[in-house]
C-alpha cells in the first residue's frame, strides 16, 4: 500500500492523540495527549521518542524520564489562568513536629492486599480504566493501613493514573516505611494508622460528606497533623 | 508534581510540597528510596517551617526543599 492510500480505519492525530484518554490507546501516562493541541502533542511525542532512541544507545533513563516529565507538565498546563484560592485554612503547628502524631493519607487508591475496598474479587488496575464514570460519582473508600505494615502488603488500584507503578514500589505514592525510618530518629512519631483512597471519586462527597468524618475518625485517634500525598 | 501545581493553587492547600516527579510517583521514582526519602524529610520540613497559608516550596533535587 502506498502511503497516500487510507482506509476507513485511518485515524487523524487527533484521533490518535484523543484515544490515549479512556479510549483504544488508553494510557493513564499520556492521557494528557488529549488535551493538546496537534502542533503541541508533536512536538511532545518527538521529544519522547527522540529520548527513547537516545537512551537505547546510552542507558541513560534521566534523559527520557525528563522528557516524558517536560512533556507530562506541558500537557497539564491550564488552558486558562487558574484563579487562586483566596481563603486557605491554616493551623500552626501544636507544638515541636517530634511530639506530634501523623497519619499518612494518600489519594493514590492504596490498600492492604487483604483488603480490597471493591471486595476480593475487585478489578484490576487495567479493568479499573472503564470504569471510571462510575468511580468519578461514588463516594471514596477509606482503607486503614496499620502503621507496621510492610509495602509487601500494600497494592493500588486508581482509575486515573497508571497505578502499576504503585504496585511495584508502594513507597512512591505511600511512602510510610519511610515515615517510619524517621520516626525511629524521633523526627515525628506516627499514629497506629494511615490511610488510602481514590482521588477520582466524587470530590463533592469527598468535601461534604465523606472528609468530614474521616478527620473526625483520625481526631478521636489523636492524629495532631497529615500528610496528604496526591497523585 | 509540577504538574498540578495550578490545581493545588485552586484548592487553597495548607502547606504544598511540589515535587519534580511524574504522575503516580508522587514521593519519587519507582525504587528510588534516597529520593523519596529526601522529599518525606522536606514535607516535614515544611511543616515545620511554614507559617503562613497557602505555603508552597518547590522540592530541590540536590536533596533539600
Amino acid at each position: 500500500m502506498s502511503d497516500e492510500e487510507s482506509g476507513p480505519a485511518d485515524l487523524s492525530f487527533e484521533d490518535v492523540r484523543r484515544s490515549f484518554y479512556y479510549g483504544d490507546h488508553a494510557d493513564m501516562q499520556f492521557k494528557y495527549l488529549a488535551r493538546m493541541t496537534d502542533a503541541g502533542a508533536a512536538d511532545a511525542i518527538a521529544e519522547v521518542l527522540a529520548a527513547v532512541g537516545e537512551t537505547l544507545d546510552t542507558g541513560d533513563l534521566d534523559r527520557l524520564r525528563e522528557a516524558v516529565y517536560r512533556a507530562q507538565v506541558a500537557g497539564y498546563l491550564p488552558s486558562e489562568p487558574v484563579a487562586p484560592a483566596t481563603e486557605i485554612p491554616f493551623t500552626p503547628l501544636p507544638g515541636s513536629l517530634a511530639s506530634l502524631r501523623l497519619a499518612l493519607i494518600s489519594a493514590g487508591g492504596v490498600y492492604r492486599v487483604d483488603d480490597d475496598p471493591m471486595g476480593p474479587d475487585g478489578p484490576s488496575q487495567q479493568d479499573s480504566l472503564v470504569l471510571i464514570t462510575e468511580f468519578l460519582r461514588g463516594t471514596p473508600t477509606l482503607s486503614t493501613i496499620p502503621v507496621d505494615t510492610p509495602n509487601e502488603q500494600l497494592t493500588a488500584r486508581h482509575p486515573g493514573y497508571d497505578a502499576r507503578s504503585a504496585q511495584r514500589d508502594p513507597s512512591a505514592v505511600f511512602p510510610l516505611d519511610h515515615l517510619r525510618d524517621l520516626a525511629g530518629q524521633g523526627r515525628v512519631q506516627l499514629a497506629d494508622e494511615h490511610y488510602g483512597f481514590t482521588g477520582a471519586t466524587s470530590q463533592r462527597r469527598l468535601e461534604k460528606q465523606v472528609a468530614p468524618r474521616w478527620a473526625e475518625h483520625m481526631a478521636a485517634r489523636e492524629v495532631d497533623v497529615v500528610f496528604l500525598v496526591a497523585t | 508534581m509540577e504538574a498540578l501545581r495550578h490545581r493545588m493553587e485552586e484548592l487553597g492547600v495548607p502547606r504544598t510540597l511540589v515535587t519534580p516527579h511524574l504522575m503516580g510517583r508522587t514521593i519519587g521514582p519507582v525504587g528510588d528510596h534516597p529520593r523519596q526519602r529526601a522529599v518525606v524529610a522536606a514535607a516535614l520540613d515544611l511543616l515545620e517551617s511554614a507559617t503562613e497559608p497557602g505555603t508552597t516550596v518547590t522540592f530541590d533535587t540536590t536533596g533539600r526543599a
